[in-house]
This record gives C-alpha cells, structure tokens and sequence, in this order.
C-alpha cells in the first residue's frame, strides 16, 4: 500500500506515474483529480493536425530541399575564433499560385447586423495569457524578506545551559529557567501602505506587497492601513463601513511602503515634517519600524535619526541584508 | 441518502452509502469523489495529505475517519506558534530533571538521561515500542517509572499494530520555517534525538499523514512540492442536507426534520454568501450542524424570532457583523 522510499524529493513524474498506474480512475474527471491533487494542471487540448493534402496550402514543405549545413573553419589560429558565417538565405518555391480572390458582390446599402454587435471572443480563438508580473520582492525571496524584516524576540524553549549552570554552581535555583531567545512572527505587524500621487507606478505592487505579507504572516496578524502622504492618518478598511485610524498604542513593528515623496527626485532633502513625525512617534513608542522604499538609497531623503530600518524595495534586496540591519529580531512591549 | 460516488478507491474500503456512521466519539463523515481521490493516492505514494478548507469543514475529521475506515493507531498533534521540531520528535524535560536534582536523595541517585527523553508525536509514529520506554529497555524503564502510555487510540487489530494514521493539525499556525523541518521525518521516516542518536523507523510501518491547513498563511513551496492536495470546498444545500441526514439518522419527526434542514441549509448557503460578499469568514458545515441541532431542541423554526438570536451567536459570532450585513442589503 504506502511505499517506504526514503529520500524521497518533491513530487514527480513518478507519482502521477504511480497514481495512473495503480489506481482505479475511469473518468476524465478522475484523471483531472489526479493531476491537480499531485499538483499538475491538466490540459485537454489536442494540437491541431496539420493537413498536407489540401490543395489551399500557400507552402508545400514536401517540395523545400533541406538547407545545407554550416560547417566551421578548421584553420583558424589558436585564440581566434571566425566572425559568425551570414545565414543562410531562404529558398523560395517557384510557383505561380492560383489566385483565391473572389469578386465581391455590390456593397449593400444597409449595414450588415454583424457591425453592431459586441466583440465576442470565436469559440477555436484562444485568449492571450498575460505575463505574470514580476513583484519587487520576488515569490522566491519574499518569506525570507519578509520573515527577517518583522520577526520579534520572545522568550524560547530551549534552555540556556551555560547560564544555568552559573546559577547552579553559586548555589541558587534560578526562579525561572533560563532560556535562549527565539523569534517568532506570531505577533504580526501593521502595513502601512502609501497610496499618494507620487506612488501611483507602485500601486499594483503594494497590492502584491499586502498579499506577500498575509501569506507570510497569516492575514488575521496582519492590519494594513492605507494613506496619502501623512502616514500617521493611515486608515484600515477591515470594516467596509467604517474605517479604523492608525494608533500607537499597537506596539507590533510597522512595514511602510512608501517612497518618502522623492517622485523621482535626484535632490537630497530632508525628509517631510510629516514624516519626521510619524519617525519621532514611532520612536518614542518603541516601534520597530521599517521602510520599503522602491527607489535606491542615492535618492532617499535626510532622515536624522536611526530608528527606522530603511529598506530598498527591490529584487536585489536579500534576506541577509536585512537580518544585519535587525539583528536578532525586533524587542517589543507585549 | 448516499452520496454520489464514481470513484472506487483500491487502497481502502468506503463505508456504505459512502458515509461513516458514527462511531463511539468518532462523528459521521460524509466521503465524495475528490476525498476518496486524494486519499488513495496519499496510500498508494506514501505522501503526506494537506488538506486544505475553511474552519469547520472537515478536514481533521477526515483522519479520525479514515483511522476508523482503515482501522489503524490513530494519533494526533495540533501546531501553535510555539510548536518546534523537538516537539513533535523528541526533547528533555530538562524541568523535571533540575527538580529531581534537587530533590532526589543520593540513595535513589538520578535517573539516566534517556528517562528524562519526552518522545514526540513522530517517535510514536515510526516506533512505539521504544517510544513507550523513552529509548531504554523496558526493566530500566520500570526500574525509573519511566513507561509511557501510547498518546493516540491504538488499533485493536494486531496485523495493524504498525500502521498509524498521522494528523498533523493548523500548520499553518506554525512558525513559517517548521513546515521544512518536517520534511525529514516525512521524507525519510526517520529523526534525531537531542543525544545524537537516531530513531528510525520499523521496517514494515505504513502511515498516512494528514495536514491540516485553514489557509491563513502560506506555507513553504518546499514543503507543498511534497504533499497531495486536496481542497474540501464548501457544500451546497444538498450536500449540507445529505451531511446532517447522516449526523442525525434518526429523528424523532423525520418530516419536520427534514423541512428544519433544508430551511437551516438555505439559511447557510445565504449567510455564506453575504459573508463572502463582505469579506468575513462564512459560517461552516460544522457551524450549520450546530444551529440545526439548536433549532431541533428548542423546536424553534426559521422564521421563529429567536431564530435571529441564534443566527447572531452560532452562525454569524460577531454583534457588529449582523449590523453590516443588515445594512449591506
């Protein structure tokens, strides 16, 4: 029944082999299950055959000689290579084709019924698969990013030998164990989302930002806010009735998305009263508080103070990075 | 009613009508074509099962109920935020040893250290006989009272002595790195303790791992590349009526009951949809099994006005959401 193979890696060809194989599947919506549970998709498209006997072919393949090989120079010196031969030009058939046009019957005066209908899509055209877009923080990097930008110390599990071993050999019983910290992200945070003019080429992208974060951290842990350039009157729509104001009495790190008003800017300024507000608050209520800036750090503002962890909001931005800039994790009134 | 099913699974046998009874503490499970499905390619892979749905919809009683169907040791853990590795394989009670150094006499000494091993769920697992004797022998381990009772319901069929049915519930409450770390003992059936040595387990085991996930958060690629899926989808009025026909197989006035249910079913099916509407969580199969029970009791119907009572506290659970979705209308 169950297979003891051990080492076994990421499910493969060999499972869905196995599964096919082995089970007892009679429909097609059996068969669709089976992929989809072993994480396949199922297609059921066919390729279109292709018909070499009509005689509407524009290009018959059967009467094109096949084209003749490059070969490479084989007298070239050492550390030369020859520059690239020219391609090779292609043959066309010499045929005459029957010409297909047909003479078209006197426009109608009336409209034909067809030119005021809507667009509908033929049912053998099949619809253009957009690119998935690319988040600044890519799916691959993203839990790490994220893990080590908002996890907070807590107190662990595993005892702290050394230290009790201290208590032990003075003669004291510690009243409690000591224990190594740990971090966790079960606190959450609060996402502060900037959704100003001058964020208005991010706006998909912290779309995308608040998914990653819900995904990481889990969405009941997650509050996201939303502001135009004051963050400190960011509002949270949970209730589509009523929003909620951003409040410091919530002590759980802050991820800001935003671009601190720079719009491209190459000038240095200070950064905005408002921010320097929304800093100092932070501050001085202990709030770990890290920012996602989408341009680099030559365009970031003057911001005298070290509490907020500026953070480029980019694909080259790694989880190292950040955990240098954090440390062992945020400390936080619980 | 039995439910409709085309799939006949070979690695176990559905109950009839494709529905368990119930069983001692074990409730009625409802199986269709996607669970039956999934399971035997979970049997026939030997891959973990992450099951996936919304609160209250079946998932964890879908191992009690294969447990019951395949009639093996059933064992369970639910994950939490502070839910490590070592925990569901093996750790020292390092408590219980400082308190026994400190108040053992020198006559009684202190006890080995593999007595002060807490074997984890996986231990069970992959080897129960030295689980239970926390890895020594069984006179050292009566010699310092260190025996341990299996933790699950053990099978009561001998040939299945080393067959289990794992439920690994709400990983997705985990820390996000501890769904990788499972991927040893699920991979290679076998684990580490904390003194170096491995435990491994017997040669003819067989598991079924079930995952539970409600979806809260995401788990690692890594480790859903390693598991079968399978979604448990919310089920329309006559699902929900088949389920709680099967939950309650016998009323006392089985026409009444028939229409209550139907009447509390489209009441769901409604409520789920304004919940969806407006983004909240909908109630679930096991909160409509709830209020039908309720509403059996207290021969209350629909349209009683103590009916708006318990929609407000069994199915909608939030004062200020009745609010909106009175004013959504």
């Amino acid at each position: 029944m169950t297979q003891r193979t051990p080492n076994k890696t990421d499910i493969g060809l060999s499972d869905l082999l196995i599964a096919l194989a082995d089970l007892p599947w009679q429909t097609e919506a059996h068969k669709k299950a089976i992929f989809h549970a072993l994480g396949f998709a199922w297609q059921d498209s066919k390729p279109d055959a292709i018909d070499s006997s009509s005689p509407r072919q524009i290009f018959d393949r059967n009467r094109y000689q096949q084209r003749p090989s490059i070969k490479s120079v084989s007298n070239t010196p050492p550390g030369f290579s020859p520059p690239p031969p020219p391609p090779v030009p292609i043959e066309l058939p010499q045929l005459i084709l029957n010409s297909q046009l047909k003479v078209l019957d006197a426009v109608p005066e009336e409209a034909p019924e067809w030119l005021n209908q809507d667009n509908v899509l033929l049912a053998d055209e099949k619809p253009q698969v957009k690119a998935a877009r690319a988040n600044l923080f890519p799916n691959l990097t993203h839990r790490g990013i994220l893990s080590a930008a908002l996890r907070v110390q807590k107190r662990g599990k595993d005892v702290d030998i050394p230290r009790l071993i201290k208590h032990v050999t003075k003669g004291q019983i510690p009243k409690i164990v000591p224990t190594h910290t740990a971090v966790t992200l079960e606190r959450g945070c609060q996402l502060l989302l900037d959704y100003s003019d001058s964020m208005v080429p991010f706006w998909e992208d912290l779309t995308a930002l608040a998914d990653q974060v819900q995904n990481v951290l889990g969405k009941e842990r997650v509050k996201i806010y939303e502001f135009d350039q004051d963050p400190t009157a960011g509002q949270c729509w949970d209730n589509p009735l009523a929003a909620e104001p951003w409040r410091t009495d919530d002590t759980r790190p802050v991820l800001v998305a935003s671009d601190l008003g720079i719009n491209g800017g190459r000038v240095r300024w200070p950064v905005g009263a408002t921010w320097r507000r929304f800093i100092v608050l932070c501050s001085q209520k202990q709030i770990p508080l890290i920012v996602l800036i989408p341009w680099r750090s030559a365009y970031w503002p003057e911001i005298h103070s070290s509490h907020p962890i500026m953070v480029h909001w980019n694909p080259h931005t790694t989880a190292t990075m950040i955990k240098k800039r954090v440390g062992a994790g945020h400390q936080i009134q619980s | 009613m039995p439910t409709e099913m085309t799939y006949i699974p070979k690695h176990f046998k559905l109950p009839p009508n494709n529905a368990l009874p119930r069983t001692g503490n074990i409730e009625p499970y409802v199986f269709n074509d996607n669970i039956a499905i999934a399971v035997d390619i979970a049997l026939a892979t030997g891959r973990p099962l992450l099951v996936a749905g919304a609160p209250g919809s079946g998932k964890s009683r879908l191992a009690e109920a294969m447990a019951t169907l395949l009639e093996w040791n059933y064992l369970h853990t639910t994950m939490t935020s502070r839910t490590r590795l070592e925990d569901l394989t093996a750790d020292y009670d390092h408590l219980l040893r400082m308190h026994d150094a400190q108040t053992r006499s020198k006559e009684e000494g202190m006890k080995p250290d593999w007595a002060y091993l807490k074997p984890g769920i996986f231990w069970w697992v992959f080897n129960c006989a030295t689980a239970s004797v926390r890895g020594g022998t069984a006179e050292e381990a009566e010699k310092h009272n260190a025996a341990l009772d299996y933790p699950g319901l053990p099978t009561q069929v001998e040939a299945n002595r080393n067959k289990t049915v794992l439920l690994i519930d709400e990983i997705d409450k985990a820390e996000p790195d501890l769904p990788n770390d499972l991927l040893e003992p699920l991979d290679r059936y076998r684990f580490t303790r904390p003194d170096g040595k491995q435990v491994d387990a017997v040669k003819d085991l067989e598991i079924l791992t079930i995952i539970t996930t409600n979806r809260e958060r995401e788990l690692p690629a890594a480790f859903m590349r390693r598991c079968v899926g399978l979604v448990l989808e919310a089920p329309d009025v006559d699902k929900l009526v088949n389920i709680a026909e099967h939950h309650f197989p016998k009323p006392k006035d089985a026409d009444a009951f028939s229409k209550l249910t139907r009447a509390v079913a489209d009441k769901t099916i409604s409520l789920q949809e304004q919940a969806n509407s407006l983004n909240r969580r909908p109630p679930s199969t096991s909160e409509f099994l709830d209020a039908l029970k309720t509403c059996d009791k207290l021969k209350i119907d629909v349209e009683h006005e103590a009916w708006q009572l318990i929609e407000q506290s069994i199915l909608i659970k939030d004062l200020s959401d009745k609010n909106d979705a009175t004013n959504a209308e």
